[in-house]
């Protein structure tokens, strides 16, 4: 059931997302060209290339926000679509569990979350591609490697990058779950629904803020540190480690309320 | 055999307003039920507790003594009262959908039923006109081997002769095993398909009875006995 559910879930998202895509590779595509076109050497028109190349650089740097915020907003607004509005008479009368409705659209929106920062990472590269020689990279690396050797000293540096990673899997989940809970518990209310779903983003926001300085103030002090190795210390070690714990527990508590309420709680209109 | 479908003392408000009140009855294996009243009363409440999509505040109900669950969903085949499907898809897509998830689907009678009306099956559900996105819904319905089928207000906003399709397409190809509850206060139309009647008003029911006892006792249509006993 769920891998049926995620296949439709991918179609009709697919058309949302695709265009979103398609846009973003076309504008980086003209970027470079353009850039290319006018530190060529066999540019003639330099003062108009450069001025072309520069609005096409706003115009991406302003499609990179764009990219990141209409994936958020397409996944809120599919997960609205399909669970509270009309076409929720279809997904909550299918022989489905709640729970595998859920994870199909959070799969789906963890898909599409990576499918945008990849193509950030290669619209980079892409850039970078013929202006960077092979040993600009080895030296680049080398630097790399030998401050990670330094900092052995006051880390575990294969756990930092372990810690990285985990976190960013869990920035993924958390942030469809979060804007998922939302929606749950403004469906709670019986009137003004989505202005209450805003409401509780806000204040789930806020707590996670609140929370997290506190915490941070803490470890601050648990640890006392006065120079950048022993702050990078006390991050990779104290607050790293809380954080991942804490979105977690957070994350859990937010997914099992959603799945509470709209297998227990239903009231559609 | 156990009813296919129970209702026990079931009670949904919303705020103040009690839109059930204490809701009893039973349907019978085999049966078609006319769920009759005036706007307002309660039919398309208590039909959406029935498939799941509100949830009661006290009272019971079962679907072939089921709880309304994944379980109970796929035995029920429920025809909204609204447009509730994906309208950008094609006619056929919608059929795959319906297919791949129901396992009681039967693709090759609704591609039937849909050629006889000469509905497109590659046409965009958003370019049909509301009654042939009516009709199409309709076929979804009625193209599932359901133990219990609701319709909410199947006839209500088409004209006459369709109508009368509607009513001889859900005769025809009902699941003559199961049941179906139909709401609607359109009953002169409706009352030559049923066998009992439920009126219900301000989420109360006042009457449940058979079609033909009502004939007999009170020698009178259905219809007739209807706009007496919610006589304004």
């Amino acid at each position: 059931m769920l891998g049926k559910v995620f296949k439709y879930e991918i179609k009709e998202t697919s058309r949302l997302f695709l265009p979103l895509m398609m846009g973003f590779i076309l504008i980086t595509a003209l970027c470079k060209f353009s850039f290319e076109g006018s530190i060529s050497i066999f540019s003639d028109q330099s003062n108009i290339l450069n001025a072309i190349t520069g609005v096409f650089f706003l115009l991406y740097f302003i499609y990179i926000i764009a990219l990141f915020v209409m994936t958020s907003v397409f996944i809120v607004t599919n997960f609205y679509k399909t669970m509270v509005s009309n076409q929720g008479y279809l997904t909550h009368t299918l022989p489905v569990k709640t729970s595998t409705l859920i994870n199909a659209k959070l799969l789906v929106a963890i898909f599409w979350e990576i499918m945008a920062g990849l193509l950030f990472i290669l619209s980079i590269i892409l850039f970078i591609l013929g202006h960077v020689n092979i040993s600009d990279i080895n030296e680049i690396l080398k630097n790399f490697l030998d401050f990670m050797d330094y900092m052995s000293v006051y880390i575990n540096v294969p756990s930092f990058f372990i810690k990285i990673f985990i976190s960013t899997i869990l920035t993924l989940i958390s942030g469809p779950v979060t804007l998922y809970a939302s929606i749950a518990i403004g469906h709670l209310f019986n009137k003004h629904r989505v202005l209450w779903a805003v409401i509780s983003f806000f204040c789930i926001y806020m707590a996670n803020q609140l929370i997290n300085s506190v915490v941070t103030g803490f470890i601050a002090d648990r640890y006392s540190a006065y120079n950048f190795e022993d702050i990078g210390a006390s991050f990779s070690n104290g607050f790293m480690l809380y954080s991942i714990f804490y979105t977690i527990i957070t994350t859990s508590i937010l997914y099992i309320l959603t799945n509470y309420i709209f297998s227990r709680k239903l009231n559609l209109e | 055999m156990s009813a296919i479908m129970e209702c026990r003392d079931l009670t949904k408000s919303f705020g103040s307003l009690k839109a059930l009140n204490q809701i009893n009855f039973s349907i019978e294996p085999g049966r078609i039920v006319g769920l009759l009243g005036p706007n307002g009363s309660g039919k398309t409440t208590l039909i959406k507790v029935a498939t799941g999509l509100l949830t009661p505040n006290s009272g019971s109900i079962t679907i072939c003594g089921l709880p309304v669950d994944t379980q109970s969903k796929l035995r029920v085949s429920y025809l909204p009262d609204k447009n509730y499907l994906n309208e950008s898809l094609k006619v056929s897509q919608i059929f795959d959908y319906f297919n791949d998830f129901y396992s009681n689907f039967q693709i090759d009678k609704a591609y039937e039923m849909l050629s006889r009306l000469n509905i497109d099956r590659n046409s965009r559900l958003k370019t049909l006109s509301k009654g042939t996105k009516e009709k199409v819904q309709l076929i979804l319905v009625m193209s599932r081997k359901a133990d219990l089928y609701l319709l909410d207000e199947p006839i209500g906003g088409v004209d006459p002769a369709a109508r009368d399709y509607i009513l001889n397409t859900i005769l025809s190809n009902y699941n003559e095993e199961g049941s179906i509850l139909i709401s609607t206060h359109l009953i002169s139309d409706i009352e030559p398909i049923l066998d009992d009647v439920i009126f219900i008003k301000d989420g109360t029911i006042v009457l449940t009875s058979s079609v033909d006892t009502i004939r007999e006792e009170n020698g009178k249509s259905v219809d007739a006995l209807f706009r007496e006993v919610f006589k304004c």
